[in-house]
């Protein structure tokens, strides 16, 4: 408990959200944290970091939803969104359901960015960009841009719900300058 | 089919100036829109068509502020059309503000993986 004040009191809070998730209300959520983000005192460049990863992040989930069912994304828990000031920086966190089917290939996916150093990830990027296949969901690059981006390793749990899904945290850190 | 392919800017989807005429193309603003194919497809379309009877030069501004991953790929598919063209007819131009290392690093993965020669201009 005590840990947890810490952690509460060392961090602010720009914007958050809890709650059912549509498509337009991630499109409504997109647009608002680019308005507070925009009031913020800071360097261009990390305003623009914290937007563009919580765009992959919120457009991530989007593109979930194929694998979710539809009713599970009315729940008022369905997802959450954190955007905040902390010591070392802003960190960026997500939650959201994923079908338990999926969670072995995203957690190795996570892991063999997590591994990787900044020279591998922009060899690895390229790779995707130039090989890859354009597929209607996500690009296949949205982790490595988050960890390239962010230059820090992404966080993430999953923990299980049901027979069905799991919940998958996701939390981005990045680095800025002490206000 | 016009000559011209032309979208105004949004803020999730960037200005399309693609005058087919003068072969003068720019992409301008931002590209976040959740579903980039959806968005991209009829450009594809256009440059299709476009390369069957290109200009003599052919000069592409990129100037973006902001771009997610699923418009990377579809920038790729925009530059893999403009290989087609006949070799040293094709110009792009990659802007960065000066002090976006993120956007230079971006248009530095562009050039490493594209046949045409991408010229990095810092936005005075």
């Amino acid at each position: 408990m005590d840990n947890y004040y810490r952690k509460i009191q060392s961090e602010a809070i720009i914007m958050s959200y809890k709650g059912a998730a549509t498509a337009s209300l991630l499109n409504s959520m997109i647009d608002v944290a680019q308005t507070r983000l925009s009031l913020l005192t800071e360097q261009g460049q990390v305003k623009k970091r914290v937007f563009s990863i919580l765009v992959e992040l919120l457009q991530n989930i989007y593109h979930h939803f194929q694998d979710t069912s539809y009713l599970s994304m009315q729940e008022d828990d369905a997802i959450i969104f954190v955007l905040a000031r902390d010591p070392n920086g802003y960190h960026v966190s997500t939650g959201n359901y994923v079908s338990n089917s999926e969670v072995p290939r995203l957690q190795a996916k996570l892991d063999t960015v997590n591994q990787a150093t900044a020279d591998e990830l922009r060899a690895r990027y390229q790779q995707v960009l130039n090989n890859g296949t354009l597929t209607q969901k996500s690009a296949g690059l949205g982790f490595l841009d988050m960890a390239r981006k962010s230059g820090n390793k992404l966080e993430y749990e999953f923990k299980p719900y049901d027979h069905q899904f799991s919940f998958f945290s996701l939390t981005v850190h990045i680095t800025a300058p002490q206000p | 089919m016009t000559n011209n392919y032309y979208l105004a800017e949004t803020n999730k989807t960037p200005q399309l100036n693609f005058d087919g005429q003068s072969g003068h193309f720019v992409m301008a603003g931002r590209s976040i829109p959740e579903n980039s194919i959806e968005f991209y497809q009829p450009l594809f379309n256009w440059l299709d068509h476009y390369s069957t009877a290109p200009q003599p030069r052919t000069v592409f501004d990129i100037k973006l502020e902001y771009f997610n991953t699923s418009s990377s790929k579809c920038l790729v598919e925009i530059f893999r059309r403009l290989e087609k063209l006949p070799p040293q007819s094709v110009v792009i131009n990659w802007y960065y503000e000066p002090d976006d290392e993120d956007m230079l690093d971006s248009g530095g993965d562009f050039k490493n993986i594209v046949a045409i020669p991408i010229n990095m201009i810092a936005i005075q």
